[in-house]
């Protein structure tokens, strides 16, 4: 700032100064009140930002549609794609197990008519050791 | 979050209605493999349960094609035993299935003497019922008298 500058903001000042001398002290008063309440509120402006923009981005989250539709279909689907996935690996290994049992049984010496029959468990039963 | 919850449920039963659907629906709707959808030489193999294969379940079925891939391993007499049981073995009730499979399974963890016994005790039994059907099956030659069966 250079010499012409402060000649021309102390001339301001003094004729602020000199017209606040004149104002009526009511006046005065009420100018100093305002610019208090306008201090205060400015204080507090940043919290009121910072939860605004924290409510802001809960709320966008849960109102995005694309965020909805695209993690939380995703989740699901995969969700969805593993319970089938365990549902076919469970129904493979039970066929599986089944043709194992049932191939070695039927190709089995022993006839699978000895398992059902009863006369036979009887005959083991009292048949000397 | 409270709506994806509710999705999730949703997903969840709709999966479980249709896998209890699907269950309820293999015996009567399109049940596969059907028997044309066998290959020619399942067919061969399978041959015969053509006749019982309409009334098999899915998991039945898919069963039976396993068997068919095992069969070429086999020896002959095994498959000879198997083309022999086949079809007794599949018009037995499933209870009786799960019996015998339960006991096969018993007689598997006896040791190899001890179920080549029970193989023998069953020429036996065989034989005892052959020689004389009207004399009781339950009294083995060397047990004494046991009393008629019921």
């Amino acid at each position: 700032m250079n010499q012409p500058e402060h000649e021309l903001a102390r001339s301001i000042v003094r004729h602020l100064d000199y017209g606040v001398d004149q104002l009526d002290p009511a006046v005065r008063e009420r100018l100093l009140t305002a610019r208090k309440t306008a201090l205060s509120r400015y204080r507090e402006q940043p919290a009121t930002v910072t939860g605004l923009a924290w409510a802001g981005q809960v709320g966008a989250r849960l109102t995005n549609q694309h965020f909805y539709n695209f993690r939380h279909l995703a989740a699901i689907s995969a969700l969805v794609l593993g319970l089938v996935c365990v549902a076919y690996w469970q129904s493979v290994g039970t066929t599986n197990s089944y043709a194992e049992i049932d191939s070695d049984l039927l190709t089995d010496e022993l006839p699978f008519n000895a398992y059902l029959d009863q006369g036979f468990d009887s005959w083991l039963k009292r048949s000397p050791r | 979050m409270a709506q994806a919850f509710a999705a999730l449920i949703v997903c969840l039963c709709l999966s479980l209605t249709a896998n209890a659907a699907q269950v309820k629906t293999d015996a009567k709707k399109t049940v596969r493999p059907t028997w044309s959808e066998l290959k020619p030489e399942h067919q061969k193999i399978l041959a015969p349960l053509s006749s019982d294969w309409e009334n098999m379940d899915a998991t039945r079925r898919k069963k039976w094609v396993a068997i068919a891939e095992r069969y070429p391993k086999m020896k002959p007499q095994e498959q000879q035993r198997l083309q022999k049981n086949m079809v007794a073995w599949a018009r037995l009730t499933p209870e009786e299935r799960r019996a015998a499979r339960e006991k096969y399974q018993n007689l598997k963890k006896l040791p190899p003497d001890k179920r080549k016994e029970v193989t023998t005790q069953w020429q036996r039994y065989q034989n005892s019922l052959a020689a004389n059907p009207a004399s009781d099956p339950l009294s083995p030659p060397d047990a004494q008298e046991a009393p008629a069966p019921q």
